[in-house]
């Protein structure tokens, strides 16, 4: 991130709780809580991308709703322009910043046309009079490029194809006019064939707007080739942040190395299997690493303490104890024949 | 939108004309109905179109008059009693927490009184009240089925996304239930009115006929009970009462056709059965001969077609498909959505429902064995008891979608039994439970989720059941629609390493169906390339990575980004795949 650019939207400590259901009654002693988000800090930048990447219920989709105020974070801030956002000011605040959702076949309601998806939040955020509006949810059209305009401003979404819907989603986020769109696996329901479409826009509209965006993904190939820096969750923390280059070719945390051994490659042949989970799901754990149940290179002491964000370099820093005194041990990439045998030897 | 079908053009029929009726009725009637005359009990006649009464009133003027009281409170009573569902059932679903346990509750109560003795104590407080409070009386008792339905659509609506983006996007809790919440339900809203405006005709027509409500206005049921009082029935003035009762019968199916209409608009397949009846013209092209199959063919179909529709607008998902499957082998099938994909798995297993049908074409499976036990099956040509027996022991499929597919109100154990026992009767209790926990040893999950329920296992979990369960019979063939689609990249990795050692350890070919052609290239033997419901490119799966033939297929191979190399702008496939209602000669891959 550029020192002239300071960010437009931070998240400081984040942590949010969700109430489990406790059996069919609903009653018991003690309700139990799951740990969806466990002190997450981020900075997003105008015209910077940034991406989360973490397998489901890993917390990264739940960071997007703390952040647009969707959901109120149980401790941590929100930091909009440097200043305290408040949950109490949330349309004040999505103002700022817009989502868009996962699935663009529910996100957009199926008796209104696009039309009404557009012209709603310029009225209500006040970018459009209602005798422009048309002109103006034409011209989000256009910067999305859904044209010729007028073909589609009176279709209904069940006459738009999957990645048509998702252009008319991003359209009427950026509508309410937003420096911040956090984009919710935005391509995960779409063909692969059209995915690239749609992050090509994003990351134009992101150049060409300064937009600050947000990629929530469990693609980590993706996120390498639109993000500018890579964050990777794991049970609800951030354990590995980089610029996304980097952090893919040397990957300093070993559920990163897992999440690329994971990525299909498009190479004829089948890739080495992944290693077996030692411990089956992710587990919330108080102490110690989260990941140490299902870590090939588990060590005694990533069981009872919590490892701290150990630096890798500029702007770079894994949560994990391979890292510590500052060694070298974990910066080889997957495809480095060493380790491979680390992988597997630790089997 | 569609034409009405012509049931809907019926009932709107019918009801229009005792709606005109209703209207203009008292102004055409030939004699005030009040008024006696000394032609009792006469046969119709010129003079008395539909005959007289016992004290010679004309019934035809009766039936006229009385049409405006009768759709007057049908209508009112529908009116309030949907006014009613609506607020309440909207409410309670949208605001949730005590306020739906309070409405719920309250729905409840009225939906356990029964209705007709409900309205029989209230209107006997009304005796001699006018229509309009019989109206009122049916409402209260008819509101709360129609609010408990509204309560659940409301429910799965809050959860949809775009109703939760809206107040994201600023939007007040006022207009997000009128504007984005209402309007998607008012299929339901029009129905629950019929059915209600259904039952308040009748209901009216039995408290007049049992004397209760207003016997002084003439309404059809006020009719009947004259009529019954007079002893019509005994003394055979069917006149009398056929022409009321007739009434009443025809406004029900009138309403009653109008809703059969909603039906039908808002699931489709409904309105395909008529199609369906005729038996599908299968029209074989070139017979193949089952000895052309090699013994390592498993599975060959040949020039098949399936339509959706009706002729004129049919959409073509499958234009002539061949391929052939080896025994063991892992065959890849890409493209993109709306290509044809999943319409040629259903077909393969015999589960093209209607408004689909395969039009042509031929599927043949070959068994294994030497020359002498093996068979040679007609897939199409299945039906019944041996189309059961073919599907899930010969050939299975793993659904798109574990969520769905599994039955959750079942735990894993019972669901994996069933699925043995339904095919195989002379399995016993005992092998039976040793067969599903070997199923889920064998797709790598743990045997204690065998007394869990689908939504207590994760997305991959659950796809590994339905691994198990198209398994559990030792099928020669698994076709699999996107099996892991809706995972995770480390969970599908983990699925895909899992379906590659029990191919190795038990030998069945699958036919692999993805829009991921990523995928495919690391697993399958042989890879199909499937655009527009036409098989475009076959070829080894080493050999499309390294030189793509079609365009169409370089395209899907240049559509996903790399984790090495240098970091490139790559444009994925512009445009969308075409139409399949019209045919167009040529490549249809050239417009893209």
């Amino acid at each position: 991130m550029s020192a002239a650019d300071g960010p437009v939207l931070e998240a400081r400590s984040l942590v949010k709780d969700f109430p489990l259901r406790g059996g069919v009654l609903r009653v018991g002693p003690r309700r139990r809580w799951l740990r969806a988000v466990d002190g997450v800090s981020l900075a997003l930048a105008p015209a910077r991308v940034l991406a989360l990447v973490g397998e489901s219920g890993s917390g990264k989709s739940t960071m997007a709703r703390l952040l647009a105020f969707l959901e109120r974070p149980d401790s941590g801030q929100v930091l909009l322009d440097g200043k305290r956002a408040e949950p109490r000011r949330a349309r004040a605040h999505r103002r700022h910043v817009q989502v868009v959702f996962q699935d663009p076949f529910a996100s957009l309601n199926p008796v209104h046309t696009v039309r009404h998806h557009l012209a709603r939040p310029l009225l209500i955020h006040g970018q459009a009079s209602r005798r422009q509006v048309v002109a103006a949810a034409a011209e989000m059209l256009r910067r999305v490029s859904l044209e010729p305009v007028d073909q589609f401003l009176d279709k209904l979404p069940h006459q738009l194809s999957g990645g048509q819907r998702q252009r008319v989603a991003i359209a009427a986020a950026l509508a309410a006019g937003p420096r911040v769109l956090l984009a919710d696996e935005p391509v995960s329901m779409l063909d692969v064939s059209i995915r690239l479409g749609i992050l090509n826009l994003l990351q134009g509209l992101a150049a060409e707007q300064r937009l600050a965006v947000l990629y929530i993904t469990h693609d980590i190939a993706s996120a390498r080739y639109f993000a500018d820096t890579v964050g990777v969750m794991y049970a609800g923390r951030m354990v590995e942040l980089g610029p996304a280059e980097e952090l893919v070719a040397r990957p300093g945390h070993p559920y990163t190395r897992l999440l690329i051994a994971a990525a299909p490659e498009g190479r004829s042949g089948a890739p080495e299997p992944l290693p077996q989970r030692a411990g089956g799901e992710m587990g919330r754990k108080d102490k110690g690493c989260p990941f140490a149940s299902r870590c090939p290179l588990v060590m005694a002491r990533c069981r009872e303490q919590r490892p701290p964000e150990l630096a890798l370099g500029p702007g770079r820093w894994a949560a994990c104890w391979l890292h510590e005194r500052g060694g070298t041990n974990g910066l080889r990439g997957p495809g480095d024949p060493s380790q491979a045998v680390v992988l597997t030897g630790g089997l | 939108m569609s034409r009405p079908s012509g049931k809907v053009l019926v009932g709107m029929g019918l009801l229009g004309f005792f709606v005109l009726v209703a209207v203009v009725g008292p102004l055409i009637a030939p004699y005030d109905p009040s008024a006696t005359s000394p032609e009792t009990l006469q046969p119709p006649s010129p003079a008395h179109l539909l005959g007289t009464t016992q004290t010679g009133q004309d019934v035809l003027s009766e039936l006229l008059v009385a049409a405006r009281t009768t759709l007057l409170v049908g209508g009112v009573a529908g009116a309030v009693a949907t006014a009613l569902a609506v607020l309440v059932g909207v409410t309670a679903g949208y605001l949730g927490g005590l306020e739906d346990e309070l409405l719920s509750a309250l729905s409840n109560v009225f939906l356990v009184i029964p209705a007709l003795p409900l309205v029989i104590v209230l209107a006997g407080y009304l005796r001699g009240a006018g229509p309009l409070s019989v109206a009122l009386v049916i409402s209260v008792t008819g509101w709360a089925f129609g609010a408990r339905v509204l309560r659940a659509q409301t429910l799965s609506l809050r959860e949809r996304d775009f109703v939760k983006a809206a107040p994201a996007r600023g939007e007040g809790t006022a207009r997000i239930v009128l504007v984005e919440i209402l309007p998607n339900e008012l299929a339901v809203i029009v129905s629950g009115f019929l059915l209600i405006t259904i039952f308040a005709i009748l209901t009216e027509a039995s408290l007049a006929f049992l004397g209760i409500g207003s016997v002084s206005s003439w309404s059809w049921g006020s009719m009947l009970y004259w009529a019954q009082n007079a002893e019509a029935f005994t003394i055979g003035a069917w006149w009398w009462y056929v022409p009321p009762g007739l009434c009443i019968a025809l406004v029900a199916t009138s309403l009653g056709l109008l809703n059969f209409g909603i039906d039908e608009r808002l699931n489709p397949r409904l309105r395909a059965v008529g199609d369906s009846k005729r038996p599908p013209r299968i029209e074989v092209t070139a017979r193949a001969e089952p000895a052309r199959l090699g013994p390592e063919v498993v599975l060959a179909v040949s020039g098949l077609r399936v339509e959706y529709g009706s002729d004129p607008t049919a959409v073509q998902a499958v234009q002539g498909v061949d391929l052939e499957l080896r025994r063991g082998e892992l065959l890849g099938l890409a493209g993109e959505s709306g290509c044809g994909k999943t319409t040629l798995a259903l077909a393969l297993a015999g589960l093209v429902s209607p408004p689909g049908r395969v039009t042509a074409g031929r599927i043949l499976f070959h068994s294994a064995g030497g020359a002498e036990t093996a068979e040679t099956v007609d897939v199409l040509g299945l039906s019944g008891e041996a189309l059961r027996h073919f599907r899930w022991r010969r050939l299975s499929v793993v659904p798109q979608g574990s969520l769905s597919s599994l039955n959750p109100l079942l735990r894993i154990r019972a669901q994996l039994v069933d699925t043995i026992r339904a095919h195989d009767r002379s399995v016993g209790r005992r092998q039976l439970e040793r067969r599903a926990a070997e199923l889920l040893d064998q797709v790598g999950v743990d045997r204690r989720w065998l007394d869990a329920y689908p939504h207590e296992l994760s997305g991959g979990m659950r796809q590994r059941v339905m691994l198990a369960m198209a398994l559990a019979l030792d099928p020669d063939v698994v076709v699999m629609d996107e099996p892991t689609t809706a995972l995770d990249v480390v969970v599908q990795r983990e699925i895909l390493d899992q379906i590659t050692t029990l191919r190795r350890r038990l030998g069945f070919a699958v036919l692999f169906i993805t829009h991921d052609l990523s995928l495919l290239l690391e697993i399958a033997d042989t890879i199909l390339v499937i655009y527009a419901g036409r098989i475009v490119e076959r070829a080894p799966a080493e050999e499309v990575a390294r030189r793509p033939a079609h365009p169409y297929t370089a395209g899907l191979l240049h559509s996903f980004p790399s984790l090495h190399g240098p970091r490139r702008v790559l444009d994925g496939i512009p445009g969308m795949p075409p139409d399949l209602r019209r045919i167009t000669p040529g490549c249809p891959f050239r417009s893209r």
